[in-house]
């Protein structure tokens, strides 16, 4: 498993366990006391870059998890950055608040120790795929010739072969060749399958 | 006496009467003087009118007598001088006889100044007796003697006066003889003021101006010129002459009767007007005194309205600390009369506390504190300012004090410290929740630490990864342990926060108790139709408890049974607190609900400390129940109510049994002095 663990809690004991138990099943984790240190620390490191899954305290010195989680959103929150809150009792409210903002899973206080490993494990894997599924369709995307890009992308914004034709200047023939090849390189059936790329397809740009 | 209150009378009585009653003490006296001085005014006017009277009439006497000496005298000399006239004319030759005849008649009558004799024939005249003849005198003389030749009867003749005011007083006599036996006419001059002189006696004369006037009204001569009459009683007389007509004027020198002719009389006015000042006086006085009164009245009503309206009590006393004066709000205050606090001695009947009443020099000036008995049994609390009462002097004769009666101001403070209760006691109910939340998240910490560390453990055990595996597992287990530890000192923290440490042992009233949380009981029902129904017993003997902690109990007790029921229709809903006697050693407080009970896991949630069966409940209310009823020597017990609901209950005991048996324990009597 490539994904990164960590914990940001700020009871040391807390903290100590889960990497004994962590390590128990031959994982390793890193661990922070202070929400805003981690805060800041996510923030430039290559922590965005990779799948991580991170454990976090809704209840905190400082700023609660939740806090922390509504900053790292508007800072841009990765697909593959996978949340997870630990509450004690007293606190769902705020948990059941923050799994509608979007968190991952939310956890209660006191947790039997193997099922919240496996929780952790199981996230771990979803944000690695994410990860690698956004990997590979770059990949893809980059077997496209610019023309084929500026149609693919014109296609997953629900343009029809004419209006593309029109607008870059090429008739409907030429059009419905770039798409059946988009489709084929990016190895979807249709327009529908071809949304799983829209977000990684570049703006519109006009020739 | 000291505020005159002996002379405490209705107001408007004493100030309608007044004028009436005074009117006549004024109007009597007054009366009688007026009187008596217009009785002494007529007779003293009526007296000057007869000594007027009578002055006159004396005059008048006066006069007359007067006119009639002075006519008499005049006669006399007149028939004097016929005689003479006759004599000289028999006998004619002896001239010289007739000159000796002429100076003894000039003798015998002073009034005579001088004689002439006319004789017709030789046409000149003879002289005797003094002064000369002047021209004009003579030629007068001549007329006269002529005049009363041709008339053939004596005759008066006025001297041409001139300026000569001597010649005013003179008058000739021209006296004819028998003229036809050739004889002669003799003249006399006649002096009026000395007729007068020998006329009027002196007696007559200094009390009265005699004078003899003419027809015009000159005065020709005048009897005494020192004496001068003063214009009040005149006379004038008319006094043939002859053929002249004299008038006799007498003018008494007597003035104007005086209106107060005597020291009597003068007596008399002068006591009559003493009366008249002394009564102006007294009048004046009676006046003045009663507007003072009236002033007093006001005044006095005035107090007396104050003092009878004023709210705070006023009492005044003397040394020995007999009551001498009271307002009606002080005697309102203790439900005394008057009549009755002015009765009593020290000690008085309705002081609590030390001293019985008496004012002492300590609380002079100074406001304390007071408690009366009432003799109905109620007790007022006052605050009394006690100051000296001083006489005009200054001398000290008693003790005033003003009471307020703050019974009302003490309810209220007493219903402020219950209100405080209450707010307190319902913080203490909405600080569990917090508590409680608190609590949860700081054993959860250990307790996650725990889990963690002992699945850990139990994984290396399970799949030793190698030789270290073993040494690792069994410290997790040592740090699981130590987390478990560390809860436990959380719950015992708790325990010492949530807990009393030492609960206070008192006789508490369970019905008071109970009634007393109703409002908070109800604030614990979310709905308002979550009904409390209480089963008091009458009679419940105290009970030996702690009150807050019982109070907790009770309330712990009804939030839980509020909670169970949350899934029933609101209708349904009711929680029921009974008190009732067991026996004669035991009192039952039970409070049951209509929820679904305990079911199945009666025992678990009864003898575990953090358990329910409610999905948002901690547990936490038995478990403070049960430690609180330990602490009273109690325990909590559950069945399944009437009513299928839950139960929960607990025995205490009557005060005097717990006395019994906790008096000799030595833990019982050091918690009575905590």
């Amino acid at each position: 498993m490539t994904a990164r663990i960590c914990v940001v809690d700020d009871d040391e004991n807390v903290r100590n366990a889960l990497e004994a138990l962590f390590r128990s099943r031959r994982l390793r984790i890193s661990t922070y006391d202070d929400p805003l240190r981690f805060l800041s620390i996510w923030k430039t490191s290559e922590m965005r870059e990779v799948p991580t899954v991170i454990l976090m305290d809704v209840r905190m010195p400082g700023a609660s998890g939740l806090e922390i989680f509504r900053e790292m959103k508007s800072y841009g929150l990765p697909d593959h950055n996978v949340v997870m809150f630990l509450s004690g009792h007293g606190d769902i409210p705020l948990a059941v608040e923050a799994i509608k903002e979007g968190a991952s899973d939310f956890l209660e206080k006191p947790f039997a120790g193997n099922s919240l490993v496996d929780r952790v494990v199981h996230n771990a894997s979803r944000a690695e795929s994410v990860f690698d599924s956004s990997n590979h369709q770059h990949q893809l995307l980059a077997l496209l010739s610019e023309r084929e890009l500026n149609v693919a992308t014109m296609v997953s914004r629900g343009r029809t072969n004419r209006a593309i034709a029109e607008e870059l200047n090429l008739s409907v023939r030429t059009v419905e060749v770039h798409r059946a090849r988009v489709f084929e390189k990016l190895n979807v059936r249709n327009a529908v399958e071809l949304q799983v790329f829209a977000q990684l397809l570049p703006a519109a740009r006009s020739t | 006496m000291l505020f005159g209150q002996e002379t405490r009378e209705p107001l408007g009585q004493g100030t309608k009467i007044l004028p009436a009653r005074q009117g006549w003490r004024l109007a009597l006296p007054l009366a009688v003087t007026a009187s008596i001085m217009a009785i002494a005014g007529v007779l003293l006017l009526a007296s000057q009118a007869i000594e007027r009277n009578r002055q006159e009439q004396r005059l008048i006497a006066d006069a007359l007598w007067a006119e009639q000496s002075l006519e008499f005298e005049a006669q006399r000399m007149l028939d004097s001088l016929l005689a003479l006239a006759r004599s000289t004319s028999k006998t004619r030759e002896a001239a010289s006889g007739g000159r000796l005849e002429d100076r003894s008649l000039l003798q015998r009558h002073p009034a005579v100044v001088s004689i002439y004799r006319w004789l017709p024939g030789k046409n000149s005249f003879e002289v005797a007796g003094e002064g000369g003849l002047s021209d004009r005198d003579a030629a007068g003389l001549r007329e006269a003697a002529q005049r009363a030749e041709r008339l053939r009867r004596p005759t008066a003749v006025e001297p041409p006066t001139g300026d000569d005011p001597k010649a005013a007083a003179l008058l000739w006599l021209a006296i004819p003889s028998d003229l036809s036996e050739g004889g002669q006419i003799v003249i006399a001059v006649v002096s009026l003021d000395r007729l007068l002189q020998n006329a009027i006696p002196w007696w007559l004369a200094h009390s009265t101006s005699i004078t003899l006037q003419d027809s015009a009204g000159s005065v020709l001569a005048e009897r005494d010129p020192a004496v001068r009459g003063a214009g009040v009683y005149v006379r004038k007389i008319e006094t043939p002459f002859l053929d002249q007509t004299l008038y006799l004027n007498a003018n008494s020198a007597q003035g104007r009767p005086f209106l107060i002719p005597d020291l009597l009389a003068l007596s008399v006015a002068c006591l009559s007007a003493l009366l008249a000042w002394t009564v102006y006086a007294l009048w004046r006085d009676l006046g003045s005194r009663t507007r003072t009164e009236a002033a007093l009245r006001a005044q006095q009503a005035l107090q007396d309205a104050m003092e009878t309206s004023l709210v705070t009590g006023l009492r005044a006393c003397d040394l020995e600390g007999r009551v001498t004066h009271a307002n009606p709000a002080f005697c309102d205050m203790l439900g005394y009369t008057l009549d009755d606090l002015k009765r009593m001695t020290p000690p008085m009947p309705y002081w609590i506390g030390p001293g019985g009443g008496v004012p002492s020099d300590e609380s002079r000036h100074k406001p304390y504190e007071s408690r009366f008995m009432r003799p109905d049994g109620r007790v007022v609390d006052v605050l009394m300012h006690e100051a000296p009462l001083l006489d005009g002097s200054g001398r000290q004769v008693g003790w005033m004090a003003s009471i307020q009666d703050v019974s009302e101001q003490k309810q209220n403070a007493e219903l402020m410290r219950e209100q405080a209760d209450r707010i307190q006691k319902m913080s203490r109910l909405m600080s569990m929740g917090e508590m409680a939340s608190a609590l949860a998240h700081e054993l959860n910490q250990p307790l996650s630490a725990a889990t963690s560390y002992i699945s850990a453990g139990l994984n290396l055990i399970a799949d030793p990864e190698d030789e270290t595996s073993l040494d690792d597992a069994t410290r997790y287990f040592g740090n699981a342990r130590s987390q478990a530890e560390r809860a436990g000192e959380i719950i015992k923290r708790v325990r010492q926060f949530v807990g009393h440490t030492t609960p206070t042992l008192t006789p508490v009233n369970l019905a008071v108790v109970v009634n007393d949380l109703l409002a908070l009981i109800r604030l614990q029902s979310s709905e308002a139709s979550g009904k409390v129904k209480t089963t008091l017993e009458d009679g419940l003997p105290p009970v030996l408890a702690d009150q807050i902690l019982l109070e907790q109990i009770i309330l712990n007790l009804t939030k839980n049974a509020f909670e169970a029921m949350v899934h029933i229709e609101p209708a349904r809903k009711e929680v029921r607190i009974s008190c009732t006697r067991r026996d004669a050693n035991e009192v039952m407080v039970a409070v049951s609900d209509r929820g679904e009970g305990l079911g199945a896991d009666r025992d678990r949630i009864l003898s575990s400390t953090f358990l329910t069966t409610k999905p948002g409940g901690l547990g936490m209310g038995l478990a403070v129940c049960r430690s609180a009823l330990e602490l009273l020597g109690s325990k909590l017990d559950y069945r399944t109510g009437a009513e299928g609901g839950a139960e929960f209950f607990f025995i205490l005991r009557p005060v005097h049994l717990a006395a019994v048996e906790r008096s000799p324990a030595p833990e019982a009597s050091s918690l009575h002095r905590a």
